[in-house]
């Protein structure tokens, strides 16, 4: 490969390297050299080499992890209104919508309405939180019909995406403005929800745009223990544009969303605890640019910088103020025709401000948290077209927990050209939430006695040393499988420990006695598991897919844990199931059912079930088209998670809902 | 204050780390993506194609249509609104229906592979330009096939096939082409 030699200067000091300057802003490569490529004539087209060393994602049937990909076909076939619905095919992730408005979404355990293990990102923005340590999956709903595909990676991301990507990275793209020209405008009512969506899409020259609006509301689940309609309904709205050109993105949208929740109210007084009903007023806004260029030598350089303002008010709890601001470069090229290596840096600043209730105290109230990065990664090819060994680690300083290393080993074997073999060992970390380091929050009181967590600034980073290994085959145009198992080894897992009593004197209030309750790093683990997926296309009309996933943990918690910490062993379903069939009965006519059948989560209590949704399509014309979309179908409700605290956990229930279409 | 004051400083350090030439280009042999490379090459073709005259006359618009997906992501769609043989050009992503005969050039999308004979047999000395990525397009019948050779796009054209439909592409461009002779 003819590649001039890559520039000595990328490799100057880690300081430089650390930081980086808004090359975002800086003029890119001036020139009207945007769209020249129509008008070059064929013979110079065909002179052109073809570039290979790109961040383009790999072929998925050579990429050497445990990849899955919903397409934005695999979204409009499946009738799913939110993202948390489209993952439920993908194995090893267990989805469960804990109620109306929160889903609990995991990858390989652990999972929970704020499932710390899981990184997911949005258009390369990071959405998980840092102060809750999960993701607020009711302010991610992206339009569904603008999704160009959902990247879901089991298993340890922490080389290329940093921490807290600890069993896997989900990663949702959305089109660009070029694919989604013209107008949009879709209404749905239901017995659950109603939405509208308009989006427009244009061009100015050689840039593409589109805007969008959106508004919704859902309304609540219901009790399981038949008590009636639980306090869980919320709405919203969001609006926001993207723009494209050949080298540039830039995209940006605001939301407020409204979702009603239960909370304990706590005081040393009569009755000690009173259950409320509160609406959190979520709101925010992002903006991001992207610029990417191809270099003459094959070499390109990415580079992405975004602003994120997130605002959470929970009435009875605290209110969170955020603005993220994140910078981060990636330059690719191929030094010699066997390696091809990825370098980037990435800076992140998490401006906080919060305003605390007497119940929950999170200090400092102001706080500026930096991150620094640095990241490196080498394809080395070892056999052409056979097989690869890719070598990488991420470096990161973050104020939460000082330096952090990740690195990771990946073999690839490619037998032929529609098979892959691959295995990797990594190390991932999940790092610190201030809400287990500075907070003081009341969990009871009685009388003379409160119970509170207190945070503890020596709690460490989550650990993972991850084995896995994957087998893929392209068996022929109509059919492939996927399968993958691992052997997760984790250490320094949080716990809560209860301290020594102790006595207060607030002057406030008479003396009265506090039972502290702290996290600790004091479990250690090991799960194992196996992961499956097919897909089939039986005819040009009928397509099925399946997919099963396995899985075993076994945790060990030192004995000063209190609470049942082991008890995230019986908070997984150990096996899963899908299958879906997408058939097309006439030219306007399709038909989509998918099946899914999860295991029980015996700590819960919540049972075992199966849950059927429905797609039927109709189009009217070539520019309308209607769908009736059902969900759980197969019974009137049932419970797929349970709440922390007792509170806010609802039934999901059957629902119905009807949508049309219309472009133009 | 501290802060920002840093953050400007490696600002101005990091600058200089801008690779050099970034803005002097090489023109001559610019490296692009596959997907640039064929849609340049389509809109060659469009503009070299001579389609007969009854098929053009009457018509408002040209209609280039993507069986089965666009395979360019988007990169073929700024030829939309240009124009080709005097008539403006409007791209379409469909599936294969009977409704494509309205279509003045195909590009077959390769998830419609196991298709193949079923979509050729449609098009046979029909007065519509087919191109397609599918390896052996051009041998079963295909008129222009797109393929890579030592890391370059290779033409492959079935000169036949385009004869018998009644089109002619001009010997510009098909001189350029490897002829495949079924």
């Amino acid at each position: 490969m003819k590649l001039k030699r890559h520039r000595n200067h990328w490799l100057r000091p880690l300081q430089y390297i650390a930081a980086l300057p808004l090359l975002a802003f800086a003029a890119p490569c001036a020139g009207a050299e945007t769209l020249d490529y129509l008008d070059l004539p064929p013979e110079q087209l065909l002179q052109i080499e073809v570039t290979s060393v790109s961040k383009r994602p790999e072929k998925l049937v050579s990429a050497p992890a445990a990849i899955y990909v919903v397409t934005a076909e695999d979204i409009a076939r499946s009738g799913a209104q939110t993202i948390s619905d489209a993952l439920r095919h993908v194995p090893g992730v267990q989805v469960a919508q804990a109620d109306s408005n929160s889903a609990a979404v995991s990858i390989r355990g652990f999972n929970s309405v704020l499932a710390n293990k899981l990184l997911v990102m949005i258009d390369g923005r990071t959405v998980y939180n840092p102060v809750f340590g999960g993701t607020f999956w009711e302010i991610q709903d992206v339009v569904m019909e603008d999704i160009d595909r959902i990247e879901v990676i089991r298993g340890p991301g922490g080389t290329l995406w940093g921490a807290n990507a600890v069993n896997g990275v989900i990663n949702i793209i959305t089109r660009n403005a070029r694919q989604t020209q013209g107008g949009l405008v879709s209404g749905g009512i239901g017995n659950e929800m109603s939405q509208l969506t308009t989006r427009y899409g244009g061009a100015a020259g050689d840039n593409f745009y589109r805007l969008y609006a959106r508004q919704f509301s859902y309304d609540g689940s219901r009790q399981g223990d038949g008590s009636g309609a639980s306090h869980d309904a919320w709405s919203g709205r969001r609006a926001g544009f993207r723009m494209d050109n050949d080298r540039l993105t830039v995209q940006g949208d605001a939301y407020r969303i409204d979702t009603d929740q239960l909370r304990n109210d706590f005081s040393l007084t009569v009755p000690y605890s009173v259950t409320r009903e509160q609406t959190l007023e979520y709101g925010g806004g992002n903006l991001l640019t992207r610029w990417q260029d191809d270099l003459d030598d094959g070499s390109d350089i990415n580079v992405l910088t975004y602003l994120d303002y997130t605002r959470r008010d929970e009435p009875y709890n605290f209110i969170d103020n955020r603005l993220t601001y994140d910078l981060e470069v990636q330059y690719n090229f191929a030094p010699t025709a066997r390696h091809e290596i990825s370098v980037g840096s990435g800076y992140r600043l998490l401006v906080t401000n919060q305003k605390n209730t007497p119940d929950t105290i999170l200090m400092p109230t102001d706080r500026n948290d930096q991150v620094f990065s640095m990241f490196a990664q080498d394809k080395i090819t070892l056999a052409p077209d056979s097989l690869y060994l890719t070598l990488g680690s991420k470096f990161e300083h973050n104020d939460f927990s000082g330096f952090e290393v990740q690195p990771n080993a990946r073999l690839q074997w490619l037998p032929d050209d529609h098979q892959t073999v691959w295995g990797a060992i990594s190390r991932a970390v999940r790092t610190p939430t201030p809400l287990e380091t500075d907070v003081f929050s009341v969990l009871g009181a009685g009388p003379a006695i409160e119970a509170a967590l207190r945070g503890n600034p020596d709690f460490k980073s989550e650990e993972l040393t991850a084995y896995e290994i994957g087998y893929r085959n392209q068996v022929n145009a109509a059919l492939s499988f996927d399968a993958a198992a691992f052997y997760n080894v984790y250490d320094r897992l949080a716990t809560l420990a209860l301290l020594p009593n102790e006595t207060v004197n607030d002057g406030v209030n008479p003396p009265y006695t506090l039972i502290p309750i702290e996290f600790r790093n004091d479990m250690s683990g090991r799960s194992y598991g196996l992961e499956l997926a097919a897909n089939w296309k039986v005819s040009p009309e009928l397509q099925l897919k399946a997919s099963y996933s396995y899985m075993r943990l076994m945790l060990d918690a030192t004995d000063t844990a209190v609470f049942p910490q082991e008890g995230a062993e019986d908070l997984y379903p150990p096996q899963q199931f899908s299958v879906g069939a997408s058939w097309d009965v006439t030219d306007s006519l399709s038909l989509n059912t998918d099946a899914y059948y999860v295991d029980e989560l015996k700590g819960d209590d919540v049972g075992d079930y199966l849950r059927l949704d429905m797609n039927v399509e109709y189009r009217i014309n070539d520019n309308v088209r209607f769908n009736l979309i059902g969900q759980n179908l197969l019974d009137s409700s049932h419970r797929e998670f349970d709440a922390e605290n007792g509170l806010n956990a609802g039934e999901v229930q059957r629902s119905i809902y009807g949508k049309l279409t219309w472009t133009f | 204050m501290d802060l920002l004051k840093r953050v400007l400083y490696v600002m101005a350090a990091l600058a200089l780390l801008l690779p050099a030439g970034h803005g002097a280009r090489a023109q001559v042999h610019p490296s692009l993506n596959e997907q640039k490379i064929q849609s340049g090459l389509i809109y060659n073709f469009i503009k070299a194609t001579h389609w007969p005259a009854n098929r053009l006359e009457k018509q408002t618009t040209l209609n280039i249509c993507l069986i089965g997906g666009d395979p360019f992501d988007g990169y073929l769609h700024p030829l939309q609104g240009r124009t080709a043989q005097k008539l403006t050009i409007d791209i379409r992503v469909v599936k294969f229906s009977p409704n494509t005969a309205d279509c003045h050039f195909v590009f077959i999308h390769n998830n419609l592979e196991s298709r193949l004979p079923e979509i050729l047999a449609f098009f046979k000395n029909r007065p519509t330009l087919t191109a397609s990525a599918i390896p052996g397009f051009a041998q079963q019948g295909g008129m222009i096939e797109f393929s890579q050779k030592e890391h370059r796009v290779h033409l492959l054209m079935n000169r036949e096939a385009a004869h018998r439909a009644g089109l002619s592409i001009e010997n510009q461009i098909a001189r350029l082409a490897e002829e495949v002779r079924p």
